[in-house]
């Protein structure tokens, strides 16, 4: 079901960063679309946000007493840090309050919503997939984040989709199934027990190899991937180089042009040499005589006879034969019996039908389909020469446009080792199909062959423990999960790919920025690495896609969203965000407001909140707040939600005083 | 009815040159080959088990659909000259014939036919990796060596 989250406002007390309280709320009652924070450096940005993090998640129940104790104003505090936090679930209100008890160094949680307050973080039924310590981060971000989605090290993106679509819920029911049968293997007792914790020990020898190695396969499958990718990118970069210069290249241009219509004419060939192949009669004048053989010794003992074998069983039931004579049940038993002898009507079709294709296949001259056949090997052979001359001319023509072009040099030694890597991936990547199966597991590297292994080492235990029925039920339930699991994450991924990229489109039509795939990261098309610029653009973009591709309106909240843009990009991000986004809550630095906030934001929309939040010792802006009408002075800190302070508030000076 | 049957082994070995644009298919083409090989060998495997091999399709698919009734017709003239019937003894030819073939059946073998077809397909997997010092990594390159290799070691067909 479509669930809507928004953040209504919070409160801090008691933490490293001044004691505020920030709300949401705009004039008509409701969440604004885009909330500005602005904090100097050495306010608390980052502790702010880290703080809504572990308050929406319940991640500090899992945190050190020393993590704890470093939200502390001070080492010696004792005064216990609260943060509340408010959100709207689907309009209703949703209050966490976490309490950092330092002198314990312990964290506890109180949770209000609908029926009352309970004790401990427990999210609405409803968003828990969102609200825990895995899935917080994809909504309150980092600038780390864009970076991890398109790193080819880490798998967030995959991490992503499966904690939003649940995917990753059929691994570990799988792993659950798994947990099922080890332990109840590991609680039988036999009159051997010597023999089954080897039994026992081999199955873990396996397991742990076979995971071992499936890591290694699927990352060199994604090396592969990425080399193949940055390959055609790095072809495609050199073909640019050389049609830029086309009168010079002008030779190797033509040669380029020869070498693609002779490949096209090579597999124009091949295909008709495949065609050719697929007849019988063509590979071989033995083949085509034998099957022309058959036709005419079916021929000479008259097979099919003419006659069926119904016939006769027909004839038996009659009172007097065709010529006239009686049968009597002695010759009826006769003919039936002699029947068998003769084919039923459809074998008798059958075999006429052989004959007929063979007549037709084979024909009178049963050696001539060979001599096509190696008129047209010779066809082929031919072609394959010519292509591989027109390569090597290419080959030195390209080197000789290297020379004299630093572009299609630099394109070309890279294509040169990005081929040579991607041969040693490729060679790496053999021994994980390798059917080798002697010797001791550890030096077996074919992951079919340790399946297999693993199997049946699981057989013998399961039949040593006498849990054969269950191992076998948990074999299928895991076969079903993880193809399920293989399934469902390629055809999420595919949409995903197709609707991100219409998104961008429409929300970036100048970028020409397209996703090409999902595989654990997102990848660019064309392009080894986007710029800082175009990595935020299709972080947003995707995420943003997820969300909605899910019906979830989740709010981004995002610290320093434009710190690491270029004035141009700054601009473009601020005008796409409010479009991707129900709602959007930044924590900005004074710096960060040129062009992302005068040339974005506000060209898209007015809906925007302006607080800036900074602690209380700096008296020049503290006399200035003074005058302005709605500002919170705490203990330590002042907020002030007012454009105009907002846009004068100058951060060199803050600096420098702070 | 029974299925063709493919060892699992092949299919891994024709990888380079399978599921490509310019390449083979359908598991059947795999299939194909390895059973003209063993036509070509007259060598048969023994019994197959499920294990070893995997299940395709009943029915010759794709660009064979008319060419069943041939390769079924070299078979029968393969198996029959192994067993030394010779056309000329029509009670053995006869009896041999309706055991191997089925007329209801998509691909026109009984099952002890199919069984007997499957095992050439199996041995001839064996005969074509002798044929190759590496596995193939072109189509054009495998075919014009399995054309030539065929021709040279094809075994008489006496019938």
């Amino acid at each position: 079901m479509a669930t809507e989250i928004k953040l209504m406002g919070w409160s801090a007390k008691g933490f490293r960063c001044p004691d505020h309280q920030v709300d949401l709320i705009n004039h008509n009652n409701e969440p604004y679309l885009v909330s500005l924070i602005q904090m100097p450096n050495g306010t608390g940005k980052t502790t702010t946000k880290d703080l809504l993090r572990l308050t929406l998640s319940g991640g500090a129940l899992n945190l050190r007493a020393q993590d704890i104790r470093a939200f502390a104003k001070d080492e010696d505090s004792f005064v216990p840090g609260v943060m509340e936090v408010r959100i709207l679930v689907d309009k209703k209100v949703a209050t966490f309050v976490m309490t950092f008890d330092y002198s314990q160094g312990k964290a506890s949680y109180k949770t209000t919503y609908k029926s009352g307050q309970n004790s401990g973080f427990v999210p609405p039924q409803e968003i828990k997939n969102f609200l825990n310590p895995q899935f917080i981060n994809y909504f309150i971000l980092d600038g780390e984040l864009a970076e991890k989605l398109l790193n080819d090290d880490q798998a967030a993106a995959q991490d992503v989709i499966d904690a939003l679509f649940q995917v990753d819920s059929l691994k570990k029911i799988a792993a659950k199934v798994e947990d099922y049968w080890s332990e109840h293997a590991a609680g039988v007792t036999t009159k051997t027990p010597q023999g089954l914790t080897r039994q026992k020990n081999k199955v873990d020898e396996i397991k742990l190899r076979l995971r071992m190695l499936e890591l290694e396969c699927n990352s060199l499958d994604e090396k592969i991937i990425t080399l193949q990718a940055d390959l055609t990118a790095k072809k495609l970069e050199h073909q640019t180089a050389i049609e830029k210069n086309r009168t010079q290249n002008a030779d190797l241009l033509n040669a380029q042009e020869r070498l693609h219509s002779l490949k096209n004419e090579q597999i124009q060939n091949t295909s008709v040499l495949l065609e050719l192949c697929a007849s019988p009669q063509n590979l071989s004048g033995i083949f085509a005589s034998s099957i022309l053989n058959l036709k005419l010794g079916l021929d000479r003992v008259k097979l099919p006879e003419a006659a069926a074998r119904e016939f006769f069983e027909e004839l038996c039931d009659e009172p007097e034969c065709i010529c006239g004579r009686e049968i009597n049940p002695d010759i009826a038993n006769t003919i039936r019996a002699k029947a068998s002898q003769y084919l039923g009507s459809d074998d008798v079709s059958l075999l006429n039908a052989l004959k007929t294709s063979i007549d037709e296949a084979v024909g009178n001259d049963p050696l001539s389909h060979r001599l096509e056949l190696n008129s047209q090997i010779e066809n082929l052979t031919d072609k394959v020469r010519s292509v591989n001359e027109a390569r090597t001319l290419v080959e030195e023509l390209s080197r000789k446009a290297s020379q004299v072009d630093p572009k299609v040099k630099e394109a070309q030694e890279k294509i040169e080792a990005l081929t040579g890597e991607l041969k040693v991936a490729e060679l790496n990547r053999e021994k994980y199909d390798s059917d080798e199966s002697s010797g001791p597991i550890g030096n077996i590297f074919g992951l079919k062959v340790l399946r297999e292994k693993l199997e049946e080492a699981e057989h013998d235990l399961a039949e040593s423990t006498g849990t054969l029925e269950i191992k076998e039920k948990t074999d299928i339930i895991k076969s079903i999960l993880n193809t399920a699991y293989d399934s469902s994450t390629k055809i999420i991924s595919s949409e995903l790919v197709e609707e991100t990229n219409q998104n961008l489109k429409q929300w970036l039509p100048d970028n020409n920025l397209e996703v090409e795939s999902i595989r654990g990261h997102l990848r660019l098309k064309g392009k080894e690495k986007g710029s800082v610029g175009e990595n935020l653009s299709v972080a947003y973009g995707f995420l943003s896609t997820l969300f909605n591709r899910t019906n979830h309106s989740l709010p981004f909240i995002v610290d320093s969203p434009a710190g690491a843009l270029d004035l141009p990009v700054r601009e473009n991000i601020g005008k796409t965000i409010p479009k991707l986004t129900k709602q959007f809550v930044t924590f900005v630095i004074s710096s960060e407001r040129q062009k992302f906030i005068d040339n974005g934001l506000q060209k898209v929309t007015a809906d925007i909140q302006y607080v800036t939040i900074f602690r209380k010792r700096i008296s020049k802006y503290l006399d200035l707040a003074n005058s302005v009408k709605g500002t919170a002075i705490t203990e330590d800190g002042v907020i002030v939600d007012d454009k105009e302070f907002f846009e004068n508030f100058d951060l060199i000076k803050e600096e420098e005083r702070g | 009815m029974a299925d063709f049957r493919i060892l699992k082994d092949a299919k891994p070995w024709f990888k380079d040159i399978y599921s490509k644009e310019e390449g083979l298919t359908i598991d059947f083409e795999v299939y194909y080959f390895c059973l003209m090989a063993g036509l070509a060998s007259g060598k048969k495997r023994g019994d197959l088990t499920t294990t070893e091999t995997s299940e395709l399709v009943q029915h010759f698919p794709g660009r064979y659909k008319e060419k069943g009734k041939i390769i079924v017709s070299l078979f029968l003239a393969r198996y029959l000259a192994s067993l030394g019937v010779t056309l000329t003894d029509k009670k053995t030819a006869h009896n041999q014939i309706s055991k191997l073939i089925s007329p209801t059946s998509p691909n026109y073998l009984s099952d002890e036919g199919m069984k007997e077809l499957n095992k050439y397909a199996a041995a001839g997997y064996d005969e074509i990796i002798g044929w190759f010092e590496e596995r193939p990594r072109t189509l054009e390159s495998f075919l014009r060596t399995f054309a030539l290799k065929i021709d040279s070691q094809v075994q008489p067909i006496n019938i």
